[in-house]
C-alpha cells in the first residue's frame, strides 16, 4: 500500500512540470503585447517600454521561464497587474466561496444521483427508468448560464423565493447566507447529478447481473437486503471514482456560475482576469487549478485503492 | 372608472409632490464592473473611478451631465498667457476624514504637490504626463507647471486619478492605502468584500453640502442581464448598464424607469490611407453611399439605445455639432455602382477585409456592411479577432478597414487627436494612418486656447475636414442607459458612465 502511495506521488513530478511549463507558454502563446493591451490604445511608448522591463518581457524565453520557475516553487504566483496584490492572496480570498459552492453542488448531486441511479437500475426498462436516463442526459447537456437565468427568472423573479445574486450577509441570519447558494448550487451541480445518475445506473445493472447476486436470490435472502447490502456496496466502488472527477468539472462549472450568480469566487475572479487582460492573474489562477485538481485525483486514487483490493495487488512484486 | 382614473393620478401626483428629501436615504447600486484599487494613482477602470469618487475629491469637477466644470477642493484658478501655469487658489477649512496615521487635518498647497508628485511616479497610466512640476505658493496657493500649453489640462484635473490623498496615510499604509482609503469626499468607505460588494457610509465632517444619502451599498453583477433582472425583483435600485434587448423588461415594470443620456462614445469603420483599395477617394465615397446607416443602427439597436453617427464628436460632448449630418455624403446605392465604375472596377468587385475585434454589435455591424455592400460591387471580407491581435494588426496600419470604438472625457481634444493627427499614426486610434495637415494645424489650435467657444469652431471645422476626406465611416453612438427604481429622486444618468450619486447640483435620494 505504501509502495503504491509512494509511486503515485512520485508520478505527479513531471505532471506538475508539464503544467507549470503549460501555464507559462499559454501566456507567451496569447497574441499581442500584453504591456501594450493592458495600458490601451492612448498609451505612450515610453511608457510600454518602462512595464515590459518591469515584467521582464524583455528578457529571453528560457530566462523568464526558469524565473517562473523559481518563483512558483516558491509559492509565488506574482502580482496581478490590475489588483496590484500578490495572486496568491487574491487566490485564497475567494477559494472559500469556490470551495463551498462546489461542496453544495456535489451533495446535491450525489443526493439526487445516486437514488436516482438505483431506483432506474432496479426498474430496469420500466418508464421509471427511461424517465430518469432523459432527465440525466437532460441534465448532461443544458448549459450552466442558461439553466441559471431561467432558475433566477423562475424563483427569484415570479416567485420571490429566493435571492438572485451575491453573498448573503452573516449579520442577517443563517438562512440569508444559505438562502443565498441554493440556486447556485442547483446550476451547478445538474451536470454532476446527470453523470452520477447515468454511471450510477450502469454500474448497478452490472452488479445485479453478477453470480453471487443470483446465489443470494437462490438463497432466498430478503430482496431489500441483498440490493442494499450486497449490490450497492459494491456498484458504489467506481461511483466514487467518477464523483472525485466530477470536482474538476465543479470548477471548471463555477467560472459560468459564479459570473451569473455575481459570486466572489475563483471563477469570477478568473473570468474578470481574462477580460481585463491581466495575464499574470490568469496564469496563476491556472496553475493554481491545475495543481489543485492534479491533487484531488491523487486523493481519490489513494482513497480507491484503499477500498477496492484489486488495485492494491498489482503493485506488489516487481512490475 | 373614469373617476377613479382621476383620483389616482391626482393622490399619485400629490404623493410625489410632499415626498421631501430625507437624510436617511440607503441606496443600492448594482454594476457589472468590478473596482480593483481605492488608490487613485492606481487605478485604470471606469469602475474603481466610480466608487472613488464617494472618498476621494479633485480640485475641479463635472456636473452629472458633464457639462461644466466647476470648482471643488479649488475655489478659483488662473492660466498664463502661454497656458503653461496654472495657478489654483484652495478652499479654507476643507478637512481630511479621519484615519490612523492623522485625525482629520486640514488640506493645503502641500498636499496637491504631494498627491500630483506621487501620482506621476506610480501611477501605470501617468494621466499627468503633461505636468512638468507643482509649486507651492503659500498655504492655499499651487502653481503647477506644465510641460508644454494644454488646454484641456481641467479635464485632466476632473479625473479621481488626480484626487487630493493625504501623505500621512499614503505612508502609512503604503500599498495597503488601497483598503483603507481616506481622501476629503462626502462617504467613507466602511466595507469592502472584493467581487462582491462595497459599503459607503455619509461623512459627517464633510465641508460641503450635506449629502441625503446616509448609505451606499454597491453590489457587483457581472451578468448584464441577471442586472437586470435585480433591478426588476427590487435587489437592487440603479443599475449601471442594461442591454438594447432588456429595454422591454423595464418599460413593462411599473417601478423602474430606464433613463439615456446621449454617451461620451463613437464607433466607426476606419480605412486605411497608406494602402489598399481605400486610397482612392471614390471606393470610399462609394463606401459611403453604400451604406444605409439607419437602417443598420435599428437592427442593431431596436430599442433605440444607440444612434446613427454623422461624426467622431459625441452627443456627450459640450463640442457636439448639431449639424453635424449635413457634412455627411448620403445613402444613394446608384451613385455607389457608378463611382466603383469611374475608378476602374467595371465588373469585376472591390476586394477588402474588414477587421473588428469580439464585440458582438461590432461583429453584426461588419457582417450587415458586408451584405449592403455586396449590391453595390464590394466584396468584403470580415475579420473578427481577440483583442490582443485586433489592436496590433489595426495599429501596425496592416487592415484595409476596421471597427473603432472610442470613449473618453467629454473634451473634443480626447476624440479629434487621438484618432486623426498625423503624430499618432501607428497607435489604434489612428491606425489607418490618417494625415491632413490642415486638420493637425486646427487640433494644435485647439489645444493652446482655453476660449471654448473658439475651441469648439477649430474642433468643429476639424470634424467637417474630417468627414469630407471620407477615411471615417461613423457608425453610432451608444445612450448610456440607466436602469432607475422609481423611488430614487434627484438622479441623472451621466455620459461617461458613471453613476454619479453626489456631485455639484447632484444630490440624490430615495423616497421611503
Amino acid at each position: 500500500m505504501g509502495k503504491y502511495v509512494s509511486r503515485r506521488i512520485i508520478q505527479i513530478i513531471p505532471t506538475l512540470f508539464f503544467v507549470i511549463l503549460t501555464a507559462f507558454l499559454l501566456m507567451k502563446l496569447v497574441p499581442g503585447d500584453p504591456a501594450m493591451v493592458l495600458l490601451g490604445p492612448q498609451a505612450r511608448a515610453e511608457d510600454i517600454a518602462r512595464f515590459r522591463q518591469e515584467l521582464g518581457l524583455d528578457k529571453p524565453l528560457l530566462i523568464q521561464f526558469f524565473i517562473y520557475l523559481k518563483r512558483v516553487l516558491t509559492g509565488d504566483l506574482g502580482v496581478s497587474l490590475i489588483y496590484r496584490q500578490s495572486v496568491l492572496s487574491l487566490i485564497l480570498e475567494r477559494l472559500p466561496v469556490t470551495i463551498t459552492l462546489s461542496l453544495c453542488a456535489l451533495t446535491i448531486a450525489v443526493s439526487i444521483g445516486i437514488p436516482a441511479g438505483v431506483l432506474a437500475a432496479i426498474k430496469h426498462n420500466s418508464l421509471v427508468d427511461l424517465l430518469v436516463t432523459i432527465l440525466a442526459l437532460m441534465g448532461l447537456s443544458i448549459p450552466i448560464f442558461w439553466f441559471g437565468m431561467i432558475l433566477i427568472i423562475i424563483f427569484s423573479l415570479k416567485l420571490g423565493w429566493l435571492p438572485a445574486v451575491g453573498l448573503g450577509d452573516p449579520s442577517k441570519g443563517i438562512w440569508d447566507v444559505v438562502s443565498h447558494f441554493v440556486l447556485p448550487s442547483l446550476a451547478l451541480g445538474i451536470l454532476s447529478t446527470g453523470t452520477i445518475a447515468r454511471f450510477t445506473r450502469s454500474s448497478m445493472l452490472e452488479v445485479l447481473n453478477q453470480d453471487y447476486i443470483r446465489t443470494a436470490y437462490a438463497k432466498g435472502l430478503r430482496k431489500s437486503l441483498i440490493l442494499y447490502r450486497h449490490a450497492l456496496r459494491n456498484a458504489l466502488v467506481p461511483v466514487i471514482t467518477v464523483i472525485g472527477l466530477q470536482l474538476g468539472n465543479l470548477l471548471a462549472g463555477a467560472v459560468l456560475t459564479e459570473t451569473v450568480f455575481a459570486l466572489p469566487g475563483l471563477g469570477k475572479l478568473m473570468v474578470d482576469g481574462i477580460f481585463r487582460r491581466d495575464y499574470v492573474l490568469v496564469q496563476g489562477e491556472v496553475l493554481f487549478t491545475a495543481i489543485m485538481y492534479i491533487f484531488v485525483n491523487l486523493a481519490v486514487d489513494i482513497a480507491y485503492a484503499f477500498i477496492n483490493p484489486k488495485i492494491r495487488q498489482t503493485y506488489r512484486g516487481g512490475l | 372608472m373614469k373617476r377613479l382614473a382621476v383620483l389616482i393620478v391626482a393622490v399619485a401626483f400629490f404623493a410625489t409632490v410632499i415626498s421631501a428629501p430625507n437624510y436617511d436615504s440607503v441606496i443600492r447600486v448594482g454594476s457589472d464592473q468590478n473596482p480593483t484599487t481605492m488608490d487613485p494613482a492606481m487605478y485604470q477602470d471606469l469602475a474603481s473611478a466610480q466608487v472613488m469618487r464617494n472618498v476621494f475629491e479633485t480640485l475641479v469637477a463635472y456636473d452629472a451631465e458633464v457639462k461644466q466644470i466647476h470648482p471643488l477642493l479649488a475655489e478659483s484658478w488662473e492660466v498664463s498667457p502661454d497656458l503653461k501655469e496654472w495657478t489654483f487658489k484652495l478652499r479654507k477649512g476643507v478637512h481630511f476624514q479621519k484615519g490612523k496615521f492623522q485625525d482629520g487635518r486640514e488640506v493645503t498647497a502641500e498636499d496637491v504637490k504631494y498627491s500630483f508628485d506621487r501620482e506621476i511616479a506610480i501611477s501605470p497610466m501617468v494621466r499627468l504626463y503633461m505636468v512638468d512640476h507643482v509649486e507651492v505658493i503659500d498655504r492655499y496657493t499651487v502653481k503647477i507647471v506644465l510641460k508644454y500649453p494644454y488646454a484641456p489640462f481641467l479635464t485632466v484635473l476632473t479625473d479621481i486619478g488626480a484626487a487630493i490623498v493625504p501623505k500621512e496615510e499614503c505612508e502609512g499604509w503604503k500599498d495597503q492605502f488601497t483598503l483603507h482609503p481616506v481622501g476629503t469626499g462626502p462617504f467613507r468607505m466602511v466595507e469592502w468584500v472584493k467581487d462582491s460588494h462595497m459599503v459607503f457610509e455619509r461623512n459627517e465632517d464633510y465641508w460641503g453640502e450635506k449629502p441625503y444619502l446616509k448609505q451606499i451599498v454597491y453590489k457587483f453583477i457581472p451578468d448584464k442581464s441577471v442586472l437586470t433582472m435585480a433591478l426588476l425583483s427590487g435587489e437592487v435600485d440603479i443599475t449601471s448598464d442594461v442591454l438594447d434587448q432588456d429595454i422591454p423588461k423595464l418599460k413593462s415594470n411599473p417601478n423602474v424607469e430606464a433613463m439615456m443620456v446621449g454617451g461620451c462614445n463613437v464607433y466607426a469603420v476606419y480605412m486605411n490611407s497608406m494602402k489598399g483599395p481605400t486610397t482612392d477617394k471614390r471606393v470610399r465615397e462609394a463606401f459611403f453611399r453604400g451604406i444605409d446607416i439607419e437602417q443598420l443602427v435599428k437592427v442593431i439597436f431596436p430599442n433605440g439605445t444607440g444612434v446613427a453617427a454623422y461624426g467622431p464628436i459625441p452627443p456627450g460632448s459640450w463640442a457636439y455639432n448639431p449639424d453635424v449630418k449635413s457634412f455627411y455624403t448620403g445613402y444613394d446605392p446608384e451613385k455607389a455602382k457608378q463611382l466603383l465604375k469611374e475608378a476602374g472596377y467595371d465588373g469585376k468587385p472591390v476586394k477588402m477585409t474588414i477587421y473588428t475585434p469580439e464585440d458582438p454589435n461590432r461583429r453584426k455591424a461588419a457582417v450587415i456592411i458586408q451584405s449592403m455592400l455586396k449590391k453595390v460591387g464590394f466584396e468584403i471580407e470580415v475579420q473578427s479577432l481577440e483583442w490582443g491581435t485586433f489592436t496590433a494588426v489595426t495599429s501596425k496600419g496592416e487592415a484595409d478597414a476596421y471597427t473603432i470604438g472610442w470613449t473618453w472625457y467629454p473634451d473634443p481634444e480626447f476624440f479629434i487627436f487621438y484618432m486623426f493627427h498625423s503624430s499618432r499614426k501607428g497607435t489604434y486610434g489612428n491606425g489607418g494612418g490618417y494625415n491632413n495637415p490642415e486638420v493637425d494645424r486646427l487640433i494644435e489650435l485647439g489645444e493652446s486656447s482655453v476660449e471654448q467657444k473658439k475651441r469648439i469652431e477649430y474642433y468643429r471645422k476639424a470634424e467637417e475636414l474630417i468627414m469630407k476626406d471620407l477615411y471615417y465611416f461613423p457608425l453610432w453612438h451608444k445612450l448610456v442607459v440607466n436602469g432607475v427604481n422609481k423611488k430614487v429622486r434627484g438622479y441623472k444618468p451621466s455620459p461617461d458612465m458613471m453613476i454619479r450619486l453626489y456631485a455639484p447640483g447632484t444630490n440624490v435620494w430615495v423616497e421611503k
